[in-house]
């Protein structure tokens, strides 16, 4: 399929339509009834998933598409990400159904927005364009910028959002002109005098350096490159990251540092691996082509924004005594680990760093929801002394989930790292594999903070237990079978991402 | 600015077989102009500050309101209906705009462009109506 | 059909461990009981049934459960093997496991947390069967960790008592020393072979062992071979995770101490089945072992001292229980005498017979000291025959079966290592008679110190009359009476395991009686068998054959005479003077413990307090703590100014940041 063709397939979008039908019907039932109860808002939110999900099982099987005039392409790169972002909403729907009621705050529209972010990190991993990405991006950020000020009612939720939309806003500028670059730098005035944003147009003229001006085509580059590492909060674009996680609720902050962070990281690998790395082959012949200095140059920046991102990260985690900024700080390193798969331009390692680290992350934060009470009291690590023993089933959990971040093996933490360092150390970035160790060495350090004073110390006074919901329980359970199944018996998600095919495999075949 | 510099300059530095091809050239002109749009303000600016008399009087203190002694806040706050409305207001008026060309090559599209216009109408009535329900248009 | 050998007992241990706490102590019983036997029917079937009919050299049953793990060039599947040693192992597992749980059901009765005592039991079985059926080191790892996990839970068993805590505590940080080993040489056979399974399967995994059996992959004991990592590296690894788990010296201390567990532990884990684990990944390895010969004498060496010194420890014991633990670890070493001088059949014989008669011994003296009402000092027994007949009858057949009498079980399978050592060709030259003499000296040992068992317990003057109650025995069980009402023998429940053992030490032997004793007549079934599932070393089946029976007649006529004059002496000695105090150094273990203390844990605490703690935490680490957080906060300070909450401060990071990024990118 030629991406000039129309090419009106609804069924390559099903997941997508499936998501948004899910977030409408939600809108409907909220102005119709009165007060929409959370359990039918929750309810249809999960039916949608599950939709979604078995959409994507049916797209599965190895081909690669492109459809609607080269706008959304169908391979497994697209499907593995947006199988991750089905278990990210539904993991998230989860542990916030009962929070929700709780904070006496509008059932409907959360979850309603919650769907549309999904869809628009859908359609970012279903991409095949850079204005399908944009758009993409644009879906998600909106609905999560309002999910972030979601409790009105508290002023660091709504700092949170006005810096979130300030900053957000601002990178996507950066986003956009450097697509903007892009496309002005995709033609060639003899042999293809169109521009085009079409991704896989795009790969063709790089590889055959039909291009209007390299300089041009490195700055769209570097910008967009500012756009992403904005989105998936990488040194020196990390900087709003942990003001915003800190303010806003926990289950929103929850989403944020998982299911837009991993949907970035779909569209940075898109176009960064899939795109600009595959135009380039490392053994290419053309050193002294734009393309070639495109890839060297994007893989020293990222290798550097990688090392920046891990050290830092890492290092302000450890002074840091509120779990949510330490958490906010320690999925900043988290990016560092997983650009380290992008630099070794090996898309496999990236996604399944991500659903490892969601799926890890999610049950965190669920466990930091409930222990952190209504309105986000609760947060300091001062709070969570000697809770161990009050609450064993909780502490017992988040001990695997942080111990899991830190990387312990048969755990998920410890697979995800392996295989990221595994491909960068094949691919000849041995220092960067050795900061990558040493730094995840550091972060032990403050995981194991939280779980010495959940044992180790004093119990802290005025804790109660928490009443643990039922929904909230399934996801918590959820995610720990789902931690320790990475973790142990990874072969058959590693199976599949071994044989999943994508533009750059096929290309490579033809 | 410096990007574009940049880009001029290794424009620049490509061998001339490539120039005459490079229309980047065509540019040069907005540049220039760019450049003294930029200089302009800044240059009568910097010298005003530099000749200008300081003053510092209560009355040259004030916001100037026609000679008259301004009452209250400048920052004013508006009801946040203003924006609901305007927001609204925007949604519409884009889609009026897709509806344009839409209409021109309506007899081409024939059914399947009227169904898809639907669907794209129908989502925005839904957006509407959510709107209407959630009381986003009553003014009190 | 193999992996429900194993998945039964689990769906057991998982139903009492959950809903264990709701029912009653008959149907825990049941429960436990009937998973145990649904294994021990199937693992006859699957070894009598499929394993035997296949021909001689292709007696392996393969089923992969599931793929485990499969990254790169590294492959570990969750699959199991069922071949001739496997099947040995399970069927006397299962078999011997069965009747310690119907002994169980009746010790246990009445205790505190009788489902949890049945769900670790069950656990156990399950992880000892992974343990045996894994067809890689890998898989055989996780059962092997298994064990040790239910060995600790259950010897910590009653967890309000303070010596048993410390007993579990012990037993667990002891046995990680070993698997510290194990695990170090199963990554070092991984790296130098790039397998980690023991054959090649249908699967198309090649062997671990093909690389080990290549010629000139054998080494001699050279510098380079030991400490760069050759044969000689990974069967010394191995064999240190083997001397943790099977309590050779120098990590046999835990095995005595794990005695504070409930007696049918003892019997099941702690002598039948658990710390035999070590011999059979000796056995498994054997293409290892037997291609360096360096690691083979340590091991026999090892062997044959703990042999001989646990034995003489045993004779100084006055709790029934310890006498047995000190013997186990003495026919521990036997085993791996064996291994070590290339007798790994015989070694595995030796596990086989052990397993009946040692379990039976203990379950005898469980069946005493529950006669006893939780008694268990010698001095405080004696004259029970009369008192308790089956257990007295059944423990005879045990004594006599470990001490070597002819046509008992042990006769044939100690008589078969002290032969093969004897005349063994895998070690030079003085080896052979020095190993035999020390494995005949721990046969009369041995004879010595069961005999003193026995008559202590059963014969002689009925002590425990006379003997008002002390507080320092070491009852393994909550409550200890204050009075002593006259014994009385056991229930049903515990006599008909008791039973059922004596027959199987009585005739576990024969499977295997040595072909130059019965001139042929009848063959050794247990070696035909083993055969293929063992390699040998090179020489030594041309030395067997060689050899002419003479030797073996005179030696084993040797064997005999030492068991009578060890049983006939201590018989005359201990009758006489039953309370006969022991020499002080062998009561007190050679101080071993002791030793530890001042050698080991004594310094540790010391240059902990000392150095670590006042020198290197006080003022290193907390010098460099405080100075690291001065660091930070200077740090902070620095970062405060980009974190300083301001959206526009913000903005400018991000647009320096990009400034330099498209700079770089631009310009290059």
């Amino acid at each position: 399929m030629q991406p000039g063709q129309l090419a009106i397939d609804f069924h390559a979008i099903l997941p997508e339509i499936i998501t948004v039908l899910a977030a409408v019907l939600i809108m409907m039932i909220d102005a119709f009834t009165r007060r929409i109860n959370r359990r039918v808002a929750g309810a249809v939110a999960l039916v949608g998933l599950a939709g979604a999900a078995a959409a994507v099982v049916s797209l599965w099987g190895g081909k690669v598409e492109s459809s609607f005039s080269g706008m959304i392409v169908t391979d497994d790169f697209r499907l593995f990400f947006a199988m991750i972002f089905i278990i990210v909403t539904f993991l998230i729907v989860l542990i916030s159904l009962r929070w929700v009621e709780d904070e006496e705050l509008p059932t409907g529209e959360y979850f309603m927005l919650l769907m549309f972010a999904t869809t628009g990190m859908l359609l970012m991993s279903a991409a095949n364009d850079l204005v399908m990405i944009f758009l993409g991006l644009e879906t998600t950020s909106i609905a999560t910028y309002v999910l972030c000020g979601y409790r009105r009612r508290d002023l660091r939720s709504n700092e949170s959002a006005v810096k979130y939309f300030i900053l957000g806003s601002f990178s996507t500028a950066f986003l956009l002109y450097g697509i903007a670059f892009i496309y002005g730098a995709s033609y060639d005035p003899n042999l293809s005098p169109v521009a085009t944003t079409n991704l896989q147009l795009l790969k063709e003229r790089l590889a055959s350096d039909q291009l209007f001006s390299g300089p041009m085509l490195l700055a769209g580059a570097a910008m967009m490159l500012v756009g992403f590492g904005f989105k998936v909060a990488t040194a020196p674009f990390h900087i709003w990251s942990p003001d915003v996680y800190e303010g806003a609720p926990t289950p929103v902050t929850a989403f944020l540092s998982t299911g837009s962070k991993a949907a970035a990281f779909a569209s940075f690998s898109r176009v960064f691996i899939l795109t600009f790395f595959a135009a380039a082959p490392v053994a290419s012949g053309m050193t002294d082509s734009a393309v070639s200095a495109l890839r060297e140059v994007s893989t020293n920046a990222l290798m550097v924004m990688a090392i920046l991102t891990m050290t830092i990260g890492n290092l302000v985690a450890i002074v840091q005594n509120n779990v949510k900024r330490m958490l906010a700080y320690s999925s900043i390193a988290h990016a560092g680990y997983a650009l380290v798969g992008m630099v070794a331009g090996d898309w496999r390692a990236v996604a399944f760093y991500l659903l490892s680290y969601v799926v890890i992350n999610i049950g965190a934060f669920a466990v930091i929801e409930v222990i952190a009470r209504r309105g986000d009291k609760r947060t300091e690590i001062a709070d969570y002394s000697g809770i161990g023993f009050q609450t064993l089933g909780l502490a017992a959990a988040l001990s695997l989930f942080l111990l899991s971040l830190a990387g312990i093996p048969l755990t998920a933490g410890f697979m995800a790292k392996l295989l990221v360092f595994k491909s960068a150390w094949a691919a000849g970035f041995h220092v960067l594999v050795v900061i990558g160790v040493i730094n995840s060495a550091i972060s032990w350090y403050y995981y194991l903070r939280v779980i010495v004073a959940m044992f180790f110390r004093e119990p802290a006074t005025g804790f109660q237990r928490p009443v643990l919901a039922r929904s909230l329980v399934a996801g918590l359970v959820l995610a720990i079978l789902g931690t320790l199944y990475l973790g142990i018996l990874p072969g058959r998600v590693l199976d599949a991402l071994e044989k999943a095919s994508d533009i750059m495999t096929t290309a490579a075949r033809r | 600015m410096i990007q574009m510099m940049a880009i001029l300059l290794q424009a620049q530095s490509r061998p001339p077989a490539a120039q005459s091809d490079a229309p980047i050239f065509g540019y040069i002109p907005i540049i220039i102009f760019f450049l003294i749009a930029v200089l302009l303000p800044v240059v009568l600016l910097g010298v005003s500050r530099l000749l200008h008399r300081r003053v510092f009087e209560r009355e040259k203190l004030m916001p100037y309101e026609c000679g008259i002694d301004p009452i209250g806040d400048a920052r004013e706050r508006f009801s946040v209906r203003f924006y609901i409305v305007a927001m609204l207001f925007l949604v519409f008026d884009v889609e009026v705009v897709f509806l344009f060309p839409w209409a021109v090559i309506y007899d081409k599209l024939a059914l399947f462009g009227l169904v898809e216009m639907l669907i794209f109408i129908g989502i925005l009535v839904v957006g509407y109506y959510y709107a209407w329900r959630k009381g986003a248009l009553e003014w009190a | 059909m193999l992996s429900a050998i194993i998945l039964v007992p689990l769906a057991g241990a998982i139903i009492l461990g959950l809903a264990g706490r709701r029912m009653g102590e008959r149907m825990i019983g049941l429960i436990a009981c009937s998973t145990v036997a649904v294994s021990t029917v199937l693992s006859f079937y699957m070894f009598f049934g499929r394993l035997l009919p296949l021909p001689d050299d292709a007696r392996q049953i393969h089923e992969l459960l599931f793929t485990w793990i499969n990254v790169g060039s590294f492959r570990a599947d969750a699959a199991l093997l069922l071949d001739p040693l496997s099947g040995l192992y399970i069927l006397f597992v299962t078999f011997v496991g069965f009747w310690i749980h119907v002994f169980a059901t009746g010790y246990m009765r009445g205790e505190e947390g009788y489902w949890r005592f049945f769900a670790y039991l069950n656990l156990f079985m399950f992880s000892m069967l992974v343990l045996v059926l894994a067809d890689n080191f890998l898989l055989m790892f996780v059962g092997w960790e298994g064990v040790g996990l239910c060995s600790y839970l259950l010897i910590g068993y009653y967890f309000t008592k303070d010596f048993a805590n410390d007993a579990a505590k012990k037993a667990f940080i002891v046995n990680r020393i070993g698997d510290f080993g194990f695990a170090l040489g199963l990554m070092l056979l991984f790296w130098k072979s790039g397998s980690i399974f023991y054959f090649n399967d249908p699967r198309g995994i090649p062997s671990a062992f093909e690389w080990a059996m290549k010629p000139g992959g054998a080494d001699p004991a050279t510098f380079s071979a030991i400490f760069a990592g050759g044969l000689t590296t990974i069967a010394l690894l191995l064999f240190v995770g083997a001397i943790g788990k099977s309590a050779q010296i120098p990590l046999f201390v835990w095995l005595p101490d794990a005695m504070a567990g409930p007696t049918p532990v003892s019997a099941l884990i702690h002598a039948a089945t658990m710390v035999t684990a070590g011999v059979y990944m000796v056995s498994r390895a054997s293409s290892i072992y037997v291609n360096a010969p360096t690691a083979m004498l340590i091991v026999a060496v090892v062997g044959a001292a703990t042999a001989l010194v646990a034995a003489t420890i045993g004779i100084a014991q006055w709790d029934i229980k310890k006498v047995l633990a000190y013997s186990t670890v003495s026919q521990l070493g036997y085993m791996f005498l064996a291994c070590g001088v290339g007798a790994f059949t015989a070694g595995i014989f030796h596990v086989f017979t052990h397993a009946f008669f040692k379990a039976l011994l203990f379950l005898g003296s469980g069946s005493v000291i529950i006669g006893m009402h939780h008694e268990q000092d010698m001095r405080r027994m004696g004259g029970l025959k009369k008192y308790m007949r089956i257990t007295c009858a059944t423990m005879i057949a045990g004594w006599l079966a470990i001490s070597g009498v002819p046509l008992f079980s042990g006769f044939f399978s100690k008589d078969e290592i002290l032969y093969k050592s004897f005349t063994s060709s895998a070690l030079h030259a003085p080896w052979p008679m020095v190993l035999w003499i020390v494995g005949a000296m721990t046969a009369l040992l041995t004879a010595v110190y069961m005999t003193r068992l026995m008559v202590l317990t059963f014969w002689g003057s009925e002590r425990f009359k006379e003997a008002s109650h002390s507080d320092d025995h070491h009852s393994d069980h909550a409550h200890g009476g204050d009075h002593h009402p006259a014994p009385k023998e056991s229930p049903l429940s515990m006599t008909v395991p008791l039973i059922v053992l004596a027959l199987g030490a009585v005739a576990a032997g024969y499977l295997g009686v040595p072909e130059g004793l019965s001139g042929g007549a009848i063959s050794n079934h247990i070696e035909h068998l083993l055969e293929p599932a063992i390699a040998h070393p090179a020489e030594t089946n041309h030395a067997l054959a060689a050899e002419d029976h003479s030797t073996e007649f005179i030696l084993t006529g040797v064997s005999v005479v030492i068991a009578f004059i060890g049983i006939i002496g201590g018989w005359l000695w201990f009758k006489r003077r039953p309370l006969w105090q022991p020499p002080r150094l062998l009561e007190g273990k050679y101080y071993v413990d002791e030793a530890y203390d001042a050698a080991i844990i004594q310094p540790i605490k010391t240059v902990s307090t000392r150095v670590l703690w006042k020198i290197i935490d006080v003022t290193i680490i907390d010098g460099a703590v405080n100075g690291a957080a001065n660091l930070a906060a200077r740090v902070g300070d620095a970062m405060r100014y980009l974190q300083s909450g301001l959206a526009r401060s913000y903005v400018v990071v991000v647009v320096v940041g990009a400034l330099l990024l498209i700079g770089y990118f631009v310009i290059r």
